[in-house]
């Protein structure tokens, strides 16, 4: 307590690693304006944690180098079933207010699926939530088709997934349903569509963060004025709401996801 | 004075700030026109890359005109009924073209773009999703083209990316169904920009108009604020290699600040010019060039900002800074003669003043002392005399031009020898001259002046100038003359001398010595004091003392009691006189001798008895005894000798025994009255013993004495004597020799007088 108090002026460092689909610069600073309010609202000083893919921003939140994540629900989902200190405290809203997504199979729609034949599929990322995970599911549900038995590949992000099946290179493309929509101004069509996933949310290591900070920090991020958050860009700029923890059940993985393609 | 130097200071400070503009203003136009030439280098660097771009784009413009497949898809595109259609007839199209997109990606050209007819996008090759919005109020090349169906090429803003555009029209078949644009990303540019001029740094910056404001809302993060500032944007690192390679530069950052602090920066900014900055930075010469951009409007949509090394800059400024350095000596060395000018001039004022001051001094000095001054310059036959030497010769000035002839002529005709010769012989002898004669001035009044004059010789010994003084003494002459009058009315005796030369005698003095005048005196004695007797209680020159310049000094320190002397008369009488003793001038004395022998008759009475001979008169020995050293010494002083004349009366004692006694003192008596009559007066008669006698003769030499002792003989022996018919004397004569002692002198002439007994007598041996 004696410490506590001694050192209450002084800045906690924790670290931050953002989302791991773009280049570091951008990611960065697309985080930037959520960081730099956290500081100045808080006794904190924040350091960027980046990385590549979301695998490595899972072992860096297990082994304590990373205090908080941005995360999807399904990287969230595996983390969890690993490490039990994992706890999502806000979810961002999207443009329509809601901050649930679907994911969704496209193809062109001129094309004609030969289901005789091992498809070919352009995922996300290993661990999106729209990648293999919900491809997998869709294709089952849709075709009765097992993911494994068809030719797929990551394509490491949602627009390339869907011109890849423009450009010929696929048959399918899983997405998320929002960019898929943007993809049917090229002839693409969504032929199926998963049920609502919770969105990106911000969780935080309960093992490095104390209970005291997690509520400090979780009360000042649903507490953003909306002038400061609709100039934080496409990510952040429809705000926060509070996490629903009970919203990830459903992510309920069993299998290992394979972390390269087949083709 | 110190207003003089203050203001030679501002002189000086004025003059080196304007040369340090002159300076600076000529290294600025050296610099800008090294800059000009850099810029006019990557001006015409950055025009050929855009042409060959152009080329480029003309050639995927024509290549994508002869794609049938293509063009069959944007008739279908125009003709279709449903955005359902259009839809997949957009993806068709993108499946048709990505590959030719991918080819051209690889030429830096950032954007594939077709546009509908009604100039909407049809699809972005390079954002394919993003389609279907109207470009006409934000694209000007789209609504040219859409409009006038030509092609539009030239910088331009966007909805995702700027660019350079080149903006073609698709014909086919006569029918207009849209346009195509290939847009070539800055990178592009800049790679063929870098392959030309390897070693500059290059940076697009875009104006907010252009970029910013342009692009959609969405797409704003992918511009950056330029830090030249003025509204300018830089597309961000997402967009462009080349920004994210320089933004944190911490030269290229360096640069810009001080292009931005450099003069009318902001104005040549503004202007929407081409226009050059020179940098100087840790002794290393930057350059940077702003080659405008115009959109497709022809209006300012940004500059290319070139960054280059140019040393030659750093070399031209620091050439500069050695000019500045130069001057700045220079300026000081001509300030510092300036300065030594100005106080010289102040002094060489200061001493002309002093000068004429001295000058109008000494004239009036001279003209108060009569005094003036003749400088005569012999190579230019050129004279200068004082204002008062034309007073001395009374001539006007305006009309007197002088030369020797002219000035001797002014001289009193008995004085122009002397003169002429006084001057002549200074001349030979280089030796000073000084003369007394008199002028005659034009008036006809005659003047004493005493010239002193001296000659100027060069190396060769010739002479050069001639530098004299001549002196008004008429006043001195006349004083003088008065003087000699009233002294000569004096009973005293009186002189005029400077204790050893004496210069004037008055008559008493001729009158009591017997001379007629100085010379005749001066023949005799060279100064009165050798005329005193040595006596006791008397000053003679034997009282002069060590330390003492001249007698006059000697009884000067004597109390006026002991101002007492002895002196002979002509008939060698005693007298005493007191001496009373003036100044006349710095170097002359008025003596008086007052006679005041009455005073002390009886002592002068014993030493008449003491000195003379009772019978005959003539000096007897004590006499000798008393003055020979002292005859002596004048006969020396004079350069003459003394002779020593023996002799006695033949057979003496025949006349005493024949004649008697009386009539033997007689014969004495006229004897010596005889002797006295031949010889001088400085010639003394002693009457040794008996009827020997003694003559103490002043001579040159044993011959002129032996003469002078026959003609003595000779009258003796013709003389007649009172009852004595023939009387005759022998003679013995000798030559006193120096350091010798008189007595042998006298027996070397007694031993003659002997001889001349022997040889039988009146003969002279």
């Amino acid at each position: 307590m004696l410490l506590g108090s001694l050192f209450a002026d002084e800045s906690r460092i924790i670290y931050f690693a953002p989302l791991p689909m773009k280049n570091e610069k951008t990611n960065i600073e697309e985080f930037l304006p959520l960081v730099d309010y956290m500081q100045k609202n808080l006794p904190l000083t924040i350091k960027f944690n980046y990385h590549k893919n979301y695998d490595d921003i899972l072992k860096s939140f297990m082994d304590g180098s990373t205090d908080i994540a941005y995360l999807g629900p399904l990287p969230y989902a595996i983390l969890k079933s690993k490490y039990p200190y994992a706890k999502p405290i806000i979810t961002f809203n999207e443009k329509d207010g809601t901050t649930t997504y679907r994911c969704a199979i496209s193809k062109f729609s001129q094309d004609v699926l030969d289901l005789s034949k091992p498809l070919r599929v352009a995922l996300t990322q290993p661990l999106s939530t729209c990648g293999y995970y919900a491809t997998q599911k869709l294709l089952q549900k849709k075709f009765g088709l097992a993911l494994k038995n068809q030719k797929y590949n990551y394509t490491m992000s949602h627009t390339n997934a869907l011109t890849g099946v423009i450009r010929e290179e696929y048959m399918l493309a899983g997405s998320s349903e929002e960019i898929a929509k943007k993809y049917e101004s090229l002839g693409m069509e969504i032929i199926a569509k998963s049920e609502l996933f919770p969105g990106f949310a911000l969780v935080v290591n309960t093992k490095t963060l104390s209970a005291k900070e997690i509520q400090e920090i979780t009360k000042t991020l649903l507490n953003i004025p909306k002038s400061s958050y609709e100039k934080w860009g496409t990510l952040l700029e429809y705000g926060t709401r509070p996490a629903d923890t009970s919203s990830y059940d459903s992510l309920n993985l069993k299998y290992a996801i394979p972390q390269k393609g087949n083709i | 004075m110190k207003i003089k130097i203050a203001i030679a200071f501002l002189f000086l400070s004025l003059f080196v700030f304007y040369l340090f503009r002159y300076i600076d203003n000529a290294k600025d136009q050296t610099i800008q026109e090294l800059n000009e030439h850099s810029l006019l280098t990557v001006e015409a660097t950055y025009n050929a890359v855009i042409n060959t771009y152009e080329i480029a784009a003309k050639k995927d413009f024509n290549f994508f005109m002869n794609r049938s497949d293509v063009l069959n898809l944007l008739h279908s595109f125009k003709d279709a009924q449903t955005p359902q259609e259009q839809n997949i007839l957009r993806g068709e199209l993108y499946r048709h073209l990505y590959k030719d997109y991918d080819v051209m990606k690889k030429m830096h050209v950032r954007q594939f773009h077709l546009h509908t007819n009604d100039g909407k996008s049809l699809l972005r090759m390079h954002l394919p999703y993003e389609n279907g919005d109207s470009l006409i109020d934000f694209r000007p090349s789209i609504r040219i083209v859409n409009q006038e169906h030509k092609s539009v090429i030239g910088f331009e803003g966007g909805r995702i990316f700027p660019g350079y555009r080149y903006v073609y029209p698709i014909m086919d078949k006569g029918e207009y169904l849209g346009s195509v644009e290939f847009s070539v990303a800055f990178e592009g540019i800049e790679e063929k920009l870098n392959t030309l001029l390897p070693n500059y740094i290059y940076q697009l910056i875009i104006s907010k108009d252009e970029s910013y404001n342009k692009v959609f809302s969405w797409h704003r993060r992918f511009f950056t604020p330029s830090r030249f500032g003025g509204d300018y944007y830089l597309e961000n690192p997402e967009l462009s290699n080349s920004t994210e390679l320089y933004l944190n530069n911490e030269l290229i950052s360096r640069l810009i600040v001080l292009a931005k602090s450099s003069s009318n920066f902001n104005f040549n900014l503004a202007a929407h010019k081409d226009f050059s900055v020179p940098i100087i930075d840790a002794d290393k010469g930057y350059a940077v060039n702003f080659i405008t951009i115009k959109n497709t409007s022809n209006k300012a949509a940004g500059y290319v900002v070139c960054f280059s090394l140019e040393n030659e800059i750093a070399q031209i400024a620091a050439n500069y800074k050695k000019y500045k350095i130069f001057a700045l000596l220079m300026s000081i060395i001509v300030f510092t003669l300036f300065f030594v000018i100005v106080i010289q001039i102040e002094k060489l004022r200061r001493s002309k003043n002093k000068l004429k001051s001295i000058n109008h001094s000494l004239s009036e000095a001279q003209k108060i002392a009569h005094f003036g001054f003749i400088e005569y310059d012999h190579l230019k036959d050129r004279y200068y005399l004082s204002e008062e030497v034309y007073n001395i010769f009374g001539v006007n000035p305006k009309y007197f031009k002088p030369s020797y002839q002219v000035l001797l002529s002014h001289v009193h005709p008995d004085d122009v020898k002397k003169v002429h010769k006084a001057y002549t012989e200074s001349i030979i002898n280089k030796t000073i001259y000084i003369t007394q004669h008199r002028l005659i001035q034009e008036s006809g009044e005659v003047v004493f002046v005493e010239e002193h004059g001296n000659h100027e010789f060069n190396a060769e010994g010739e002479i050069v100038k001639s530098i004299g003084s001549i002196y008004d003494i008429t006043q001195q002459m006349i004083a003088y003359e008065n003087l000699e009058r009233f002294i000569d009315l004096q009973t005293s005796i009186v002189i005029l001398t400077d204790g050893i030369h004496f210069s004037f005698a008055n008559k008493s003095f001729y009158h009591f010595f017997g001379f007629e005048d100085l010379a005749a005196f001066k023949e005799e004695s060279l100064c009165i004091c050798d005329r005193f007797i040595q006596q006791n209680g008397f000053f003679s020159l034997a009282d002069v003392k060590e330390g003492e310049v001249h007698w006059i000094e000697s009884l000067l320190n004597l109390s006026l009691r002991q101002r007492i002397v002895f002196m002979f008369d002509t008939t060698a009488t005693p007298h005493a006189f007191g001496v009373s003793i003036n100044k006349y001038d710095t170097k002359s004395y008025v003596v008086e001798f007052n006679d005041i022998s009455d005073s002390m008759i009886e002592k002068l009475q014993l030493e008449k008895q003491l000195n003379r001979d009772q019978l005959t008169g003539a000096y007897n020995r004590t006499y000798f005894e008393t003055n020979i050293e002292q005859v002596l010494k004048l006969n020396r002083a004079k350069g003459l000798k003394t002779g020593i004349v023996f002799f006695d009366i033949d057979h003496f004692k025949l006349i005493n025994d024949s004649y008697g006694h009386d009539m033997g003192d007689e014969v004495l008596i006229s004897l010596v009255k005889l002797v006295k009559e031949q010889i001088r007066k400085y010639d003394h008669l002693v009457r040794w013993g008996g009827e020997e006698f003694i003559i103490i003769a002043r001579t040159t030499s044993l011959q002129s004495l032996l003469q002078m002792t026959q003609k003595i003989r000779i009258e003796i022996a013709n003389h007649k004597f009172k009852a004595i018919p023939n009387l005759t004397c022998s003679f013995g004569i000798a030559i006193h020799q120096e350091e010798e002692p008189i007595k042998l002198t006298i027996t070397r002439a007694d031993e003659k007088l002997y001889e001349a007994k022997e040889s039988g007598r009146n003969q002279v041996k």
